[in-house]
């Protein structure tokens, strides 16, 4: 007969509520690759991801534009959120007083808490409107835009994991650098900066993963026409936003139906791949640290 | 012959918020010479070392009154630049702390942001320091390793190589030895017998033995205090005070 034995109790309870966490993951997976890759026995894996055409009456699913286009929203995003929200992260580790440090840093955490649709009508009505006045478009409703709102919901992610790895970085090597005559930019972007970079980087592929799967903000904002996007100041379609917009009326278990799931695919798999590159980074910055 | 001051020391008070941390103190160190503090944990010379180039001024909340004077001139005045303060007085910390970059980058650092971009020039810095540091004969054929790659004792010679490419003319250490091994400190105490006759050199040690090796003036700190400021050899043989005595003798520490 065995004792009774709490602590191993615990442990085991525990370790069962984080393997369903895994299994519930698996699934998921399990899921959308069976409901999705039947597509490839009628239609060829090239011609879904580089076909342009998509006509589902017809069965032609040609998903080329709508990947370009989330690239295209996750890239603009991006270019926009990086300089923003790396200069935020070395204003708050490194300069801000404490006052400004506590106003800033809970509102960065309350833009992360905002739900999405909110950005949406928000883009929809102010960014949308902007765009269509200062380019003079006949619509607003562009990859730019949703270029623009997705790098405003981005911006925490970035914001918070740089701040992380840049106040990661040792003191040592902060009182290195002023001993010997360094000004505080010269110690932020010839030792901080390289010393957090990995980190940094991490917090950029976060955010490359949140951009891309990104649909309701970017549904409202877009125009969702299914062209090739010549620019980012036309209307176009992303992956995600293709879904939302016809799986309503896709018949289950049709090649339309299977063709949406494999365009969710394509992120899954892309956010699959960031995350491991950026956690990896993340425990090679703590590593170099001790 | 008596040495020229280099540094000054005038009724300086330190606090950390409320916590005065450093209490009327006096001092003056020799241009040339090795000046070394001990005393107990937390008596405050780590504390006191910092104000000779600023450092405490990166802390928030401390407070500090007196004056010290650098070649008669007082580094707490409205006109000193800290950042140029700290190219004259340099430092190097109780941990080693190269930089997470090669070598030669270590040692260039200093020269690079003070504006020296000739390579031969920037070279010629890093040979130049390496071997004052008497670091040069290890490093010579792979300045491009990552420093981080060293052991404790040459990453801590790289340090004062680095601190040395700056040029300064007085160089802090604050317990430079206390990560380190036997062996690896009898170098760096070696090398300031070497470094002295350049640069003006003040240690912080909390191992006597140290003090007594490298130092010509030895001041004893209790509570924030310097008790009592003499030869070395003065303080080890003939001590005025009674604590400095129970400390050196170890009764207390």
């Amino acid at each position: 007969m065995g004792r009774f034995e709490p602590e191993k109790m615990v442990g085991r309870v525990l370790m069962l509520f984080s393997i369903t966490a895994v299994v519930v993951l698996l699934l998921i997976m399990l899921f959308i690759f069976n409901a999705g890759l039947p597509l490839f026995t009628k239609v060829g894996v090239l011609d879904f991801l580089f076909g342009t055409r998509w006509v589902p009456s017809k069965d032609v699913y040609g998903a080329f534009q709508f990947i370009v286009a989330a690239f295209m929203v996750t890239f603009g995003a991006l270019l926009i959120a990086v300089p923003l929200g790396l200069s935020c992260a070395i204003f708050l580790s490194e300069i801000a007083p404490r006052w400004a440090k506590n106003i800033v840093r809970p509102a960065i955490e309350l833009l992360a808490g905002i739900p999405s649709i909110i950005y949406g009508v928000f883009a929809l009505v102010i960014i949308v409107n902007a765009a269509h006045i200062t380019f003079n478009l006949a619509t607003g409703e562009t990859i730019l835009a949703a270029s623009i709102i997705l790098s405003i919901m981005v911006l925490p992610i970035i914001i918070s994991i740089s701040q992380d790895a840049i106040e990661a970085v040792p003191r040592l090597y902060r009182e290195g650098s002023y001993a010997m005559g360094a000004t505080d930019w010269q110690t932020i972007h010839r030792v901080l900066l390289p010393a957090a970079s990995q980190g940094i980087v991490a917090g950029v592929i976060l955010g490359m993963g949140r951009a891309i799967g990104e649909t309701m903000a970017v549904v409202l904002v877009i125009g969702n026409v299914e062209k090739f996007p010549t620019g980012f100041l036309v209307p176009g379609e992303t992956l995600t936003s293709a879904i939302l917009l016809e799986m309503g009326e896709a018949v289950v278990n049709s090649l339309h139906y299977r063709a949406l799931f494999c365009l969710g695919i394509v992120p899954f798999v892309f956010v699959l791949v960031l995350s491991v590159l950026s956690s990896r980074l993340i425990s090679r910055n703590h590593e170099r640290f001790e | 012959m008596d040495q020229k001051n280099k540094i000054l020391v005038k009724d300086l008070n330190l606090w950390y918020g409320d916590k005065q941390a450093l209490k009327d103190n006096n001092l003056n160190i020799k241009e040339n010479r090795v000046t070394a503090l001990i005393g107990p944990s937390g008596c405050g010379k780590s504390t006191f070392i910092r104000c000779l180039n600023r450092m405490n001024d990166l802390i928030d909340g401390v407070k500090i009154t007196g004056e010290v004077l650098l070649d008669n001139k007082n580094i707490y005045d409205k006109d000193i630049d800290p950042v140029a303060l700290r190219k004259r007085v340099g430092m190097v910390f109780q941990r080693p702390n190269p930089f997470p970059m090669s070598i030669f980058d270590n040692v260039a650092y200093g020269p690079r942001i003070h504006g020296i971009k000739d390579k031969t020039e920037l070279r010629r810095i890093v040979e130049e320091s390496l071997v004052g540091a008497a670091l040069w004969g290890e490093v010579s054929d792979r300045l491009n390793t990552n420093a981080l790659d060293l052991s404790g004792g040459q990453q801590q010679r790289l340090c004062i190589a680095r601190t040395l490419a700056v040029k300064p003319e007085v160089v802090l250490f604050d317990e430079p030895c206390s990560a380190l091994d036997p062996i690896a400190t009898g170098k760096i105490e070696d090398l300031m017998q070497d470094l002295k006759k350049k640069y003006t050199i003040v240690i912080v040690t909390h191992n006597m033995q140290q003090a007594a090796r490298v130092s010509d003036y030895t001041g004893f700190f209790l509570l924030g205090r310097l008790l009592e400021f003499a030869k070395t050899r003065d303080i080890f043989e003939n001590p005025k005070k009674k604590e400095t005595e129970d400390y050196i003798t170890g009764r207390f520490g």
